[in-house]
């Protein structure tokens, strides 16, 4: 029996966050409140054999969240629901110049050197805070760049 | 207390220190907020304190 978890996602009015809690007591075990966005996350752990009976249990799971919070007068629309293996962990596609420089081994300077070069990836995003890179396509361009040597470029004699 | 209620108790203990407002409103839920961010946990399980912890590390929750 594998442990999975459910996240269920509500836009929402305002609402008092601890009094959401206290109906769901029961039923989640994380509730997560942004007072700006009025996004309202609920997280539970699930036991399923597989990925369809965990699905299965998640939407139920999404049912009596959806009862309870009508029973206690909250104003909410369900937008998302997620289930996945709980040791999947954090998804991780995105990097950043640290994190990508990191995979290829090379000093931040040496990225901003790359960047831009034939074949090396696109940034996906560029924020104030600098480029953001797919992992995994800075992970493929690791495997299968050519070899580099640094340092100066060799000079050529003239019967070369 | 049990050992999901001791871990939770450490982890506010810290959490406050570092800014996070922290109420335990029920004697198995904690209540962090920090800005715009409301965080409560019903941990029954170490799962879910180390769920709890790795979403206030992603809120900025110093942890080493």
């Amino acid at each position: 029996m594998t442990t999975w978890r459910a996240e269920l996602h509500y836009r929402t009015t305002d609402i008092d966050p601890a009094q959401v809690a206290d109906h769901l007591a029961e039923s989640a075990a994380v509730v997560h409140y942004h007072s700006e966005d009025h996004v309202l996350r609920l997280r539970a752990g699930l036991d399923g054999h597989d990925l369809a009976a965990a699905t299965a249990a998640a939407c139920h799971w999404a049912d009596d969240v959806d009862a309870v919070l009508a029973a206690g007068g909250v104003t909410a629309s369900p937008i998302r629901l997620t289930v996945e293996d709980a040791a999947a962990g954090p998804l991780r596609w995105a990097a950043g110049a640290h994190e990508a420089a990191e995979i290829l081994g090379v000093s931040t300077a040496r990225l901003r050197q790359l960047d831009g070069k034939e074949g090396f990836p696109h940034a996906v995003l560029e924020l104030a805070g600098g480029k953001v890179y797919h992992a995994d396509e800075i992970e493929t361009w690791r495997r299968t760049r050519p070899v580099d040597r640094g340092g100066r470029p060799r000079k050529t004699s003239p019967d070369e | 207390m049990d050992t999901v209620g001791e871990a939770m108790a450490v982890i506010a203990e810290e959490a406050e220190r570092q800014g996070f407002q922290v109420r335990q409103t029920r004697s198995a839920m904690w209540h962090f907020r920090k800005g715009s961010d409301n965080w409560i946990f019903a941990p029954r399980s170490t799962l879910d304190v180390v769920d709890a912890l790795s979403m206030l590390i992603s809120a900025g929750l110093d942890w080493k």
